[in-house]
């Protein structure tokens, strides 16, 4: 599986003084674009791939897919201190991650999503390594049947929601897929939107996102003194991030679980690490067991949500070198810096420059060790945000807040957008209704709508399709455990 | 509403959000079944705006209360206590302040475009922390200043992303 010589060839590449400045300093600004809310790694390797015009080879690669490391963790620490995810791939971090920051755990929070984060961007890369070529293989043979069926699991996680219970979970749920159709279907039709342009390409997720968990998050922060429940100042704590680095020590199933999940839905086109988060930490809570305790600080949802979207870089590189597709922004941007360096993504790399191709797994490896370093130094600074009272840090991440969904599409529109599901989320919140729910609806609904649409098309509506082909077989069979399981659970315990 | 002996009656505000979410649904069925190519685009959002209408009828029973009406000669349930609790929070300054930041929030969106950035996200940020308590003027002054030329330096210098301009679009 394995050529050794071009590995050793790749490898040797990187013995240059130029390699290790080049991951640290990719890491520390992709780690910092992810941490802020409305920029993303993927947004941060467009801005700095004309940086790197004039850099040789494999320091402007190794620069970017650092730049993408980082922001694949980045996103934690926001999602951890102040329930926003930095980017949509660290959904569900916030779950878990907020809960334990008003705990007064932030420290050992943002530790756990350092050690899961490198961890599972380890086991990605190794499996890159490995089945590179058959995982890419694996991927091309999901047709629109398999991926509407990914999205519907994907969507399951609902159904296990504590807040608000079963039926104002599916409520909030059902809405956000509705939102999520919104915008010009795969038919070329022009569906809602109630005539604004700015919503032709559907509901913008970012602005959706920061506005449900983050500003209408501020509106319950007014009654604190400070972030966390006991009103405390919990002051940043390298001993205590240490500790929290070496619990996440404590889940290797739920590590390689989770890891194993995020490297398949990574290769899957269109899927990506939001995806994998969400699914990976449906997961856990499925078959952990004290899932009551999932959504109310429990670490292993930190573990898997972060080891999952940071391994789905591997899948997604996979997929992007082996077959020269995109899997989402992050990847799409990379194959035009690949093609700057006059590289094509494809067969024909693996073909003509193999030696790149191992050279850049090997620098990843190497990134994600360093990742341990990079992403526990900018952590413990970032975590001074829980010392600052909320009189000062409402308005000023209203302002963050405001900026960064402007900053999406130069858009004031997007601005008003993020206020409007700000009010909707308090209102939401108010009455017990899950807002993630409405998240995950318009992250997933438009993949279900654009894949059931395309598997119409292709198969003359017929539906049994879902039941004939085996990879789609087998992910109905999960949906609907998915489904049955937490809420027999649920009965039982009730007895 | 009365049925026999029962009184059936459901808190107004629990109407709010499943009203939001059905007539969100309902807006975007009727609009795409008004398509011409509707049945293909109706294939997902058909069944989740009967899944929607379900699932509202589902928290609404929920929400519905039943409760037994009294007999003749027993005293009335003192709903005084229960008005008192409304003034209460109206008057409470939490809710005074979440309304102000609301009102200021959409302010600064409105006036931002024609303003500017600079100015008004320096208002903004001056008027939020009053509203919230800040009295130190040292504090009013310094970090909202730092806070906009921090985000202006990044936005419209290094990542060329500008931001609107406003009174002040003379500056680079």
């Amino acid at each position: 599986m394995i050529d050794w010589t071009d590995f050793s060839r790749g490898a040797a590449a990187l013995l240059s003084w130029e390699i290790p400045l080049s991951i640290i300093l990719g890491l520390a600004l992709g780690t910092v674009f992810g941490a802020i809310p409305g920029l993303t790694g993927g947004m941060g390797i467009a801005i700095l791939t004309p940086f790197t015009f004039r850099l040789p080879l494999m320091p402007s690669l190794v620069f970017l897919t650092s730049v993408y490391t980082g922001g694949c963790f980045g996103g934690a620490i926001s999602a951890i201190l102040i329930n926003t995810p930095g980017s949509p791939a660290s959904v569900s971090t916030t779950l878990d991650g907020y809960p334990m920051t008003r705990k007064g755990l932030s420290n050992e929070a943002l530790g756990i999503s350092v050690a899961a984060s490198a961890m599972g961007g380890f086991i990605g890369m190794v499996f890159l390594l490995v089945i590179m070529k058959p995982l890419a293989n694996l991927a091309l043979r999901f047709g629109p049947p398999e991926m509407f069926m990914v999205a519907v699991f994907g969507l399951t996680i609902i159904s296990s929601l504590h807040e608000g219970g079963f039926a104002k979970g599916m409520l909030a749920g059902l809405f956000g897929m509705m939102l999520g159709t919104m915008g010009m279907s795969s038919t070329g039709a022009i569906r809602g939107g109630f005539h604004i342009m700015y919503l032709l390409d559907g509901i913008p997720v970012i602005p959706a996102l920061i506005g449900l968990f983050a500003f209408s998050e501020l509106f319950f922060l007014m009654e604190k003194e400070y972030i966390t429940e006991s009103g405390e100042t919990i002051r940043r704590n390298l001993r205590k991030m240490l500790r929290g680095f070496y619990t996440a020590f404590r889940y290797p199933v739920n590590v390689f679980r989770s890891s194993l999940i995020g490297v398949i839905i990574g290769a899957l086109p269109a899927a990506g690490a939001t995806v994998a988060n969400i699914v990976s930490y449906n997961e856990a809570k499925r078959l952990s067991r004290h899932p009551h305790t999932f959504g109310e600080g429990d670490p292993e949802g930190v573990v898997a949500a972060e080891a999952a979207n940071n391994a789905s870089e591997g899948g997604a590189m996979a997929t992007m070198l082996a077959l020269g597709i995109p899997g989402g922004q992050a990847t799409a941007v990379l194959i035009g810096a690949f093609m700057l360096q006059g590289l094509l993504p494809g067969p024909r790399l693996f073909y003509k420059h193999m030696h790149v191709v191992y050279g850049l797994i090997s620098a990843e490896l190497v990134e994600e060790v360093l990742l341990v370093g990079v992403g526990m130094i900018i952590a413990y600074y970032f975590a001074g945000i829980v010392t600052v009272p909320t009189r000062i840090l409402i308005p000023t991440i209203a302002m963050f807040c405001t900026i960064g969904s402007f900053a999406l599409r130069n858009a004031m529109f997007d601005a008003y957008l993020m206020f409007a599901f700000g009010l909707l989320g308090w209102i939401m919140r108010k009455h017990g209704y899950p807002v993630i729910a409405v998240v995950l609806g318009i992250i997933l609904g438009p993949i279900a709508d654009r894949e059931l649409i395309h598997t119409n098309q292709l198969f003359a509506g017929d539906l049994s399709v879902f039941f004939t082909r085996p990879i789609s077989l087998a992910l109905v069979v999960m949906s609907t455990l998915a489904v049955a399981f937490p809420y027999l659970v649920r009965r039982r315990r009730e007895r | 509403m009365k049925v026999g002996p029962y009184r059936i009656s459901i808190r107004t505000s629990a109407l709010i959000v499943p009203g939001i979410c059905t007539g969100y649904g309902l807006y975007q069925y009727l609009n795409v079944r008004q398509l011409p190519d509707s049945k293909i685009n109706l294939v997902l959002i058909e069944p989740v705006f009967v899944m929607m209408v379900f699932f509202t009828l589902w928290v609404l029973v929920r929400e519905v209360e039943f409760r037994r009406e009294k007999a003749e000669g027993e005293p009335e349930a003192d709903n005084s206590s229960k008005r008192g609790t409304f003034r209460l929070w109206l008057r409470s300054s939490s809710t005074k302040k979440v309304g102000g930041f609301m009102l200021l929030s959409g302010l600064y969106l409105g006036l931002v475009e024609p303003v500017g950035f600079i100015l008004c996200n320096f208002a903004f940020l001056v008027a939020g922390m009053l509203l919230l308590g800040v009295r130190s003027w040292p504090l009013l002054v310094i970090l909202p200043a730092a806070a906009t030329a921090v985000i202006y330096l990044l936005f419209q210098v290094w990542m060329q992303i500008p931001v609107p301009a406003g009174f002040l679009d003379f500056l680079p």
